[in-house]
């Protein structure tokens, strides 16, 4: 009799208790349970139904139902999901200098911390393979919009639906934005989520910059923000989308 | 303590025998919290079955405790497939007299959360689950370790790739 494993043993071994216990957790202790244990690690990683909950696989989109946010990127990246009542208002957005007073950045402006140092900056940070949100946007679109006297609108769209994730995940949306807020001046990022009556939300990333007319600034800015914030090519940024805009005409 | 005020002799009762050959009689309505025993029961044409039926996983003591459990929420409306939604399910808030339900000693919880399994009591293995996830929470793998006596099998490079991945949220 005494042989036999105890209670706890035989539930902490089976999945099928294990997993609805690690469904009641928080997501941030859910993320962090993999570090106890290759069995932990390994029900966390493979189950269909906690990889959706920590938004690394889609859920299944059910009718009715009002898409939910990423709570763990909107807790740690807030300026991406703060919702901008007045969309017009552009100088109202976060800019680059908003994106600089986040903790892991400014970190980066004493020098004694190094980029691989940060774990927010680590190519393998997990949360660049989170989704946004649930169901997830199938695609990015893309919104440029550049202040002058007129106003230019340019728009692309960047498909999700066949990458790993099904959807858009935080590492395009993150490089795109710190790629276009370090090169140009006077910039602003919003993401602006519509939900759809039927299927997934849509998901439009909204950039606005001033057309500036000084000559040189432009390359000295680049230069010294450059400096504070190396990107080393992480994954799709601003620059790559070049061909990808479509120029649209707009009325004044 | 009776959960409502109804004279329990009026009931039909069933006598179910634990693990280790200990009679208990209980009402029907209690012992059908039980999705198992509830179709064992029907498997008897809808009449109280006279005979005793057996228990073969649970002991006395938690089967005593599982009753326990039912009798107090014997009124309770029966689970909807509305209640499985994520919502419901990620909160680890337990109402009260559940709370001291499970203010047992962490064998005993987990031989509960077995016989909830076993029997099928979908709401009691829901409060199980929760109690053990708020043992959980707030805490950090070595102190989750050491309260479930569980061992760290990664090698030293396993575990430093898991910590680099996920170490952005560890601040909250």
């Amino acid at each position: 009799m005494s042989t036999t494993p105890s209670a706890l043993t035989r539930v902490l071994s089976l999945p099928d208790l294990l997993e609805p216990i690690l469904l009641c957790l928080p997501p941030r202790d859910l993320l962090l349970a993999q570090l106890i244990s290759r069995h932990f690690h390994s029900l966390i990683t493979n189950s269909p139904l906690i990889q959706p909950a920590l938004f690394f696989r889609p859920a299944p989109s059910k009718p009715n139902t009002t898409p939910t946010t990423n709570p763990l990127l909107a807790e740690h990246f807030p300026h991406f999901f703060t919702v901008h009542e007045d969309a017009r208002r552009s100088w109202q957005l976060p800019s680059f200098e908003k994106l600089m007073r986040m903790p892991w950045i400014s970190s980066l402006q004493t020098s004694t911390v190094s980029r691989t140092q940060t774990p927010f900056l680590r190519r393998e940070a997990s949360w660049r393979r989170m989704l946004l949100m649930q169901p997830p946007p199938r695609d990015l679109h893309l919104l440029l919009q550049a202040c002058s006297r007129r106003e230019f609108l340019s728009t692309a769209k960047l498909p999700f639906a066949e990458s790993e994730a099904g959807g858009v995940t935080m590492d395009v949306v993150y490089d795109i934005v710190v790629s276009f807020v370090t090169v140009e001046m006077a910039s602003g990022f919003s993401l602006i989520f519509e939900s759809a009556e039927e299927g997934t939300p849509k998901l439009t990333l909204r950039l606005t910059y001033t057309v500036q007319c000084i000559m040189g600034s432009r390359e000295r800015t680049r230069k010294t923000r450059r400096g504070i914030l190396e990107s080393e090519g992480q994954g799709l940024v601003y620059e790559d989308l070049e061909d990808k805009w479509v120029r649209v005409e707009v009325e004044d | 303590m009776a959960a409502n005020a109804q004279p329990t002799d009026a009931q039909p009762k069933i006598t179910l025998v634990s693990s280790d050959n200990q009679k208990i009689l209980v009402d029907r309505d209690i012992a059908e919290r039980s999705v198992l025993l509830k179709h064992m029961i029907q498997d008897f044409g809808g009449e109280t079955p006279d005979q005793d039926i057996p228990i073969h996983n649970v002991n006395e003591v938690v089967l005593k405790k599982v009753i326990e459990w039912c009798e107090h929420h014997r009124a309770d409306p029966p689970a909807t497939a509305e209640d499985d939604s994520d919502n419901r399910k990620k909160s680890t808030d337990i109402e009260e007299w559940d709370q001291k339900f499970m203010q047992v000693d962490q064998e005993m919880l987990f031989e509960i959360i077995l016989a909830a399994n076993y029997l099928d009591i979908k709401p009691l293995l829901d409060v199980g689950c929760k109690t053990v996830a708020n043992m959980i929470k707030g805490k950090s793998p070595d102190e989750i370790r050491k309260t479930f006596n569980i061992t760290n099998d990664f090698t030293p490079e396993e575990e430093d790739q898991i910590r680099r991945e996920n170490e952005w949220a560890e601040d909250r």
